[in-house]
């Protein structure tokens, strides 16, 4: 249904470039300035040259590899404790905020760059570390040991990750305070990637099945960072399609992307083979304007939309908010109250894949009939319009995730000293107390990203209503069902963070 | 930036900006001040009440037990920390911007609550597998910055709307005229 | 591909495998050879909310939510230095020997607080946790045993602890109990 595998939609509108330093522009739909990018690899001294570095990838995954498997000796042999444990406090607290707040906002899918969960499946698939295979059998152009079957088309689409993050968060509780719980998750992942590697092709478990790729897969959309081609003409007359098939200089798309064609962030993991592979420097890094990439493929990346959003008020709900009984249901492993844990949960997945849902649905069913003219197809009103909901997502979780760093980000400081709570202290800090910094100024960065959340979802809103119909009236009496509909989500999260 | 667009901005935020001074004018205290009692029994990984609501100006007593282990009541804003012991009418108060001081042995907590707006005390004392979230939350009423946001939010729907009349037609139907010729590149 | 390149860098991810465990090894055996500066018994007593328990078992992430670790009976020579260990797998509890007037000491998740005395006359006495730590407080004892010249375990034949009622040691699922607050 996401026609990701070698897309064949057309490129974005063609780059024109406007002169100095690399900045081009594009014509945008609706009026208004055009969209600016910024070529980074020509603005930022040695980005190129970094870039095209064979061991790049290697020398960033490898140190986060030693982290990695210390948090995972850690959290067996260390405190049970979880804010005793490194890898509770660095994973669910230093981890997150960065990845939420930084790394998917400024800089797209650049975990999946330092992730090191495919470590030792692509080491294995490949045969190699930093150097490149040619020849059969493999993909493409490059050699290749494994089965390097397809993945089957029928889950070629995020729902498994839909499913699988859904359904780990559901136990959230557990997870993110029970060091071997997150050992268990953490490590059975790494597993089941190394695995799936020698299984299929590439990094279909990347893909097809890591939960945390599935949200960073949505929320990339917004990312100021896009890897694109430069100018669609050089990729049309090459013959190489190195970036496809790989070659001496690097592999084809892990990511079963065809770079030079690429619109979208979504699967794009940034492993930056592509900028290695084209022959005529065609690929690049740009900067540009924050939620540039709108466009929702299929109902399983709108379906993805719901469950963030949903989670991002049911953590805020279980984690922060005051209240006992979801807490003692959310924690049911502790508490045994088993029967309100079901409830919990039934009603965790009813609002992600249900309620939710059902509402948007009703509002972009209600705004059609308002809009009036010539009938619109209601899917295509409902993927388009279902957008709203990634940047006024991300910004919820962002907000959520500033007082998860704002309280309990002494811990970092304390644990950096006596990783496993086991009495160490190697940089004489373990002692450091529990201080919140400045926590009651939180609600003054939150309501902000809110704001920031609910403008992007408007303006996208309302400019994908202009595209669908047309005069200024329809498209403002189309698009109000949804707009109250995000404004009131937006003044939910904005009760239960300030009110 | 064209000036027409510099001009569009600045109305826009003009309007979101009365909106939210109107929303934040809005909420009020509920009675003049007074002195309130209000026992809080911190437990396995809550607080009893979880919200504790009061008015600006209100002397707050809090009488802090536990029902099962060591609690700590961590209240932001206000400098306030207290080790709650389980079985003892006592809870050690110390203020975390003077770590210096000793810790004193009261019966009961007390502040004024002058700082209005919602504020979350914490369990400052490490009680099990949830105490990092096990918290509760003071609201201190007229709460202006949630009728702040809510009015913010209002006024950027307003202000959207608005400013989506007064552009008129023009911009409508160059986007259809761009739509029919790439209905997906919307960026 | 260069071979060379290849298995440098190969060899240094294996190296890492072996190294990150041996050094989590090592600075682990240093900090408890800390507390061994004089010769000196060195226990180490982990304390254990869920079942009431204070143990001379290991109790890490990897156990403490399968099994209830096994009630310590510390045995000791009368006369001998005592360095105890304290160790908390969840809240904060604290120790004392009410008998030997040793403690209380606060023992805290995260920290390892030491007590140190002279065995005393052979004898068997009662360890408790004096901070309420849950359900299972009350139960939570634990007896260190001091054995005289030529005496051994057998002497003392368990009759210090009193029967568990509310939280039973069963040898597994050691946080079911926790459930009646």
């Amino acid at each position: 249904m996401t026609g990701k595998t070698q897309n064949a939609d057309p490129p974005n509108e063609g780059t024109v470039a406007v002169g100095d330093k690399g900045r081009t522009a594009q014509p945008r739909v609706g009026g208004g300035s055009p969209a600016w990018r910024l070529d980074l690899l020509a603005v930022i001294p040695g980005l190129r040259w970094l870039v095209k570095r064979r061991w790049l990838q290697f020398a960033v995954v490898f140190p986060n590899l030693v982290f990695f498997y210390l948090f995972l000796i850690a959290g067996v042999f260390g405190s049970p404790v979880g804010n005793r444990n490194i890898i509770i406090i660095f994973v669910w607290i230093l981890w997150w905020f960065l990845l939420i707040t930084l790394m998917v906002p400024f800089a797209s899918r650049v975990w999946c760059t330092v992730c090191p969960f495919p470590f030792f499946g692509e080491w294995l698939q490949r045969g190699a570390l930093i150097g490149t295979r040619v020849g059969k059998p493999g993909v493409g152009r490059n050699r290749m040991f494994g089965l390097n079957l397809r993945w089957p088309k029928a889950l070629s689409n995020i729902w498994l990750q839909n499913f699988g993050f859904l359904g780990l968060c559901t136990f959230s509780v557990a997870l993110v305070t029970r060091p071997i719980v997150s050992v268990f998750v953490l490590g059975g992942l790494f597993v089941v990637a190394t695995i799936l590697h020698l299984v299929f092709r590439q990094r279909a478990f990347c893909n097809y099945v890591c939960p945390v790729s599935g949200f960073l897969s949505l929320y990339s959309m917004t990312s100021m960072l896009e890897v694109r081609s430069k100018e669609a003409e050089v990729c049309s007359k090459c013959a190489d399609k190195g970036c496809l098939a790989g070659n001496e200089s690097g592999w084809g798309c892990p990511w079963f992307m065809y770079p030079s064609r690429m619109d979208r962030n979504n699967y794009c993991g940034l492993c930056t083979e592509c900028l290695k592979t084209c022959p005529y420097d065609n690929m690049t890094l740009r900067l540009r304007p924050f939620c540039s990439d709108t466009r929702i493929k299929g109902y399983d990346e709108s379906w993805k939309a719901f469950i963030m959003l949903t989670l991002a008020l049911a953590y805020s709900m279980t984690l922060l908010g005051p209240w006992a009984t979801i807490k003692d249901w959310a924690n049911a492993s502790e508490t045994g109250q088993w029967g309100g844990f079901a409830l919990y949960a039934a009603s965790l997945w009813m609002s992600a894949l249900c309620i939710l849902p059902g509402v948007f649905f009703g509002s972009v069913w209600l705004g059609r009939l308002l809009g009036g003219g010539a009938p619109k197809p209601l899917k295509d009103l409902f993927l388009g319009w279902s957008y709203t909901l990634v940047p006024l997502g991300l910004l919820a979780w962002i907000a959520f995730s500033f007082p998860l760093i704002f309280v309990n980000g002494s811990y970092i400081i304390s644990v950096l000293s006596d990783p496993m709570g086991r009495g160490w202290d190697l940089l004489g800090t373990a002692d450091f107390k529990w201080t919140p910094y400045h926590p009651e100024l939180l609600a003054w960065i939150q309501v902000p990203l809110l704001g920031i959340g609910l403008f992007f979802a408007l303006r996208t809103g309302y400019r994908f209503a202009q595209s669908r119909f047309g005069s200024t009236r329809s498209s403002i009496l189309g698009f109000s069902p949804l707009a109250v509909l995000l404004t009131a989500i937006a003044c939910g999260f904005l009760r239960l963070f300030v009110g | 930036m064209s000036r027409s667009e510099l001009l569009r901005w600045g109305a826009g935020v003009l309007v979101v900006l009365a909106s939210t001074v109107i929303g934040a004018w809005m909420p009020r205290a509920s009675g003049p001040p007074q002195v309130r009692r209000i026992e809080v029994k911190a437990r396995q990984y809550a607080y009893d009440p979880p919200t504790i609501e009061v008015n600006q100006g209100d002397t707050v007593r809090l009488k802090l037990t536990s029902q099962d282990v060591v609690h700590g009541f961590y209240l932001e804003a206000y400098d306030l920390q207290a080790t709650i012991m389980p079985q003892s009418p006592y809870v050690e108060v110390s203020r975390p911007s003077r770590p210096e001081e000793k810790p004193e042995k009261l019966e009961e907590v007390e502040f004024v609550a002058d700082r209005t707006g919602k504020f979350r005390y914490r369990c400052s004392h490490t009680c099990g597998t949830m105490h990092p979230f096990m918290s509760g939350e003071l609201v201190v009423k007229p709460n202006r910055l949630l009728g702040g946001g809510v009015g913010a939010f209002a006024g950027m729907l307003i202000a959207g709307c608005l400013l989506a009349c007064v552009l008129g037609n023009g911009s409508g139907e160059a986007a259809v005229a761009n739509s029919g010729r790439s209905p997906h590149a919307i960026p | 591909m260069n071979w060379k390149i290849e298995i440098a860098s190969a060899l240094l991810v294996l190296l890492s495998l072996v190294a990150a465990p041996a050094w989590v090894l090592h600075v682990e055996s240093e900090a408890a050879a800390a507390h061994e500066a004089s010769p000196a018994r060195v226990i180490t007593l982990t304390a254990v909310a869920a079942g009431g328990i204070w143990t001379e078992e290991e109790v890490a992430g990897h156990n403490y939510w399968r099994r209830q670790p096994e009630p310590a009976r510390t045995v000791v020579l009368s006369g001998e230095n005592v360095v105890i260990r304290l160790k908390s797998a969840d809240v904060s509890h604290s120790f004392s020997i009410p008998e030997l007037e040793v403690g209380p000491v606060a023992v805290e998740p995260g920290k390892v607080s030491v007590v140190r005395f002279v065995a005393p006359a052979p004898g068997e006495y009662l360890i408790q946790c004096s901070t309420r730590c849950g359900p299972c407080h009350e139960e939570m004892l634990g007896t260190l045993v001091v054995l005289g010249s030529g005496e051994t375990l057998a002497d003392y034949p368990p009759g210090l602890l009193p029967p568990r009622t509310k939280c039973p040691n069963h040898g597994s699922a050691a946080h079911s109990e926790g459930g009646d607050r």
